[in-house]
């Protein structure tokens, strides 16, 4: 039952992310919600399988509204659940002021890969567009997080030993 | 299996890293088509992101209209002065275009303007998820004729150009997007240039006119169009008007900034014009 709620919450972020967020940009920085629930999930103390399946998951959901490489986002966002549930077993508290310095570090790490693989290669961009872009785009996420963070707390309850 | 059960965590990531690399592939091997798994995905998700753009569109809308409100008095003002000037402007020119038909009988000249093109009616559903890249989602696919590189406008101008296709979707490439570049020309000037996407004006929804020579007599003001060469846009359609001219470091050549004449962060409406790729005369 509550794979089935995480499941439609997910797709409800999924709408969300490619519909609705454009009207909450930041200096035309929008957030990576679909980044930063399978963080939030890694941080919920789920197992470290399940914890990388989910962000394969939100990764591929990414990767089919985008116009860029196919698998991108899901390879990155793979590799930041798992390194963030990795990392959870071994420092988090699981206050919500930890679960935004964990996404704003995960997140401006995958924006700065993102970035690296698709954007760098090919185009020109002054250092301090790409820096303030990284920055506010992980700020933003970080600032999203605890909400995230509750929400899936309530959906995906997870009993404690 | 050993292997398996004393390394889980490892085996998990290489396993799943191992699905993205096939899915990668698969995508590639894919070439010009969608790869098939974001295609049956997105013809079930395009509806239902219709039906959540045109909530959003209703209620943003609606906030927009509160938010403008106190313009409004003076905004119509403006507007009726200009509409008179116009009406004035507008009985002038059926004098010209009366004129302007009789003379094109006679020179037996065929129109090649942009409204006899085949041409569908699309809606945005769907905006880019990330920060580097300008592209939208629309709600046609090939089930309505639109292939790859078709152009994509609105009575105002140009957008952009079709870059994926699915059934019932496609994916929109827009003119400020980094990626894009179009063949444009200066409308007063006759001056041929580039019009790029830069990322450094893309986020205020501006984009870039580079290979201007420094004895162009481009100013302020002026409207670029497409210049139809480089086979993908139709010659013709407007793009923008220039916002300001800078000299480039080397002294030689300058760039200008564009403003695309179409409000790229709040159309909602486009045309896909179906046969533009074989209409310019022109290969790629």
């Amino acid at each position: 039952m509550k794979i089935l709620r995480l499941l439609i919450f997910t797709f409800i972020i999924f709408l969300v992310q490619t519909t609705t967020l454009k009207y909450f940009s930041v200096a035309g920085i929008i957030s990576n919600l679909m980044l930063v629930m399978p963080l939030c999930f890694a941080l919920l103390k789920t197992e470290f399988v399940w914890a990388v399946i989910y962000g394969l998951l939100c990764g591929i959901l990414l990767d089919c509204a985008s116009g860029t490489v196919f698998g991108l986002h899901a390879l990155l966002c793979t590799l930041s659940a798992a390194l963030c549930s990795f990392i959870n077993k071994l420092y988090f508290k699981g206050t919500y002021l930890v679960s935004m310095l964990f996404v704003f570090v995960f997140g401006l790490l995958y924006e700065v890969l993102y970035y690296a693989a698709t954007f760098a290669p090919y185009y020109n961009a002054s250092m301090f567009n790409v820096l303030s872009s990284l920055l506010i785009a992980a700020i933003y996420n970080a600032a999203l997080a605890p909400l995230i963070f509750f929400v899936m707390k309530r959906i995906y309850p997870i009993e404690e030993d | 299996m050993d292997f398996f059960e004393k390394h889980k965590r490892l085996s998990v990531v290489i396993i799943s890293v191992l699905v993205v690399i096939f899915l990668m592939i698969a995508s590639a091997l894919a070439k010009d088509k969608s790869f098939i798994a974001k295609n049956v995905f997105n013809t079930l998700v395009t509806p239902v992101q219709e039906c959540v753009t045109t909530v959003t569109h209703g209620v943003g809308g609606f906030f927009e209209f509160i938010s403008e409100m106190k313009d409004y008095k003076a905004e119509n003002t403006r507007l009726a002065k200009q509409n008179a000037e116009l009406e004035r402007k507008y009985r002038g020119a059926q004098d010209y275009k009366a004129e302007n038909e009789r003379l094109l009988g006679l020179l037996d000249i065929k129109n090649n303007e942009f409204a006899p093109m085949n041409t569908t009616g699309a809606k945005i559903v769907g905006w880019g998820s990330d920060n580097w890249f300008n592209y939208y989602t629309i709600d046609k696919g090939s089930l309505d004729g639109i292939t790859k590189n078709s152009m994509v406008v609105t009575d105002e101008g140009l957008v952009g150009k079709v870059n994926e296709v699915g059934l019932n979707w496609s994916i929109v490439i827009t003119i400020i997007d980094a990626s894009s570049s179009v063949g444009a020309r200066v409308v007063r000037t006759g001056d041929v240039a580039l019009v790029v996407g830069d990322n450094a004006y893309e986020k205020n929804g501006l984009c870039k006119m580079t290979f201007i020579n420094k004895e162009s007599q481009i100013v302020v003001g002026d409207i670029v169009e497409t210049s139809g060469l480089g086979g993908v846009y139709a010659q013709g359609i407007a793009i923008g008007r220039v916002r300001d001219i800078v000299d480039d470091s080397t002294g030689v050549t300058r760039h200008a900034i564009i403003e695309p004449l179409v409000d790229l962060r709040s159309v909602h409406h486009v045309l896909v014009v179906l046969d533009s790729t074989q209409n310019n005369g022109v290969n790629e």
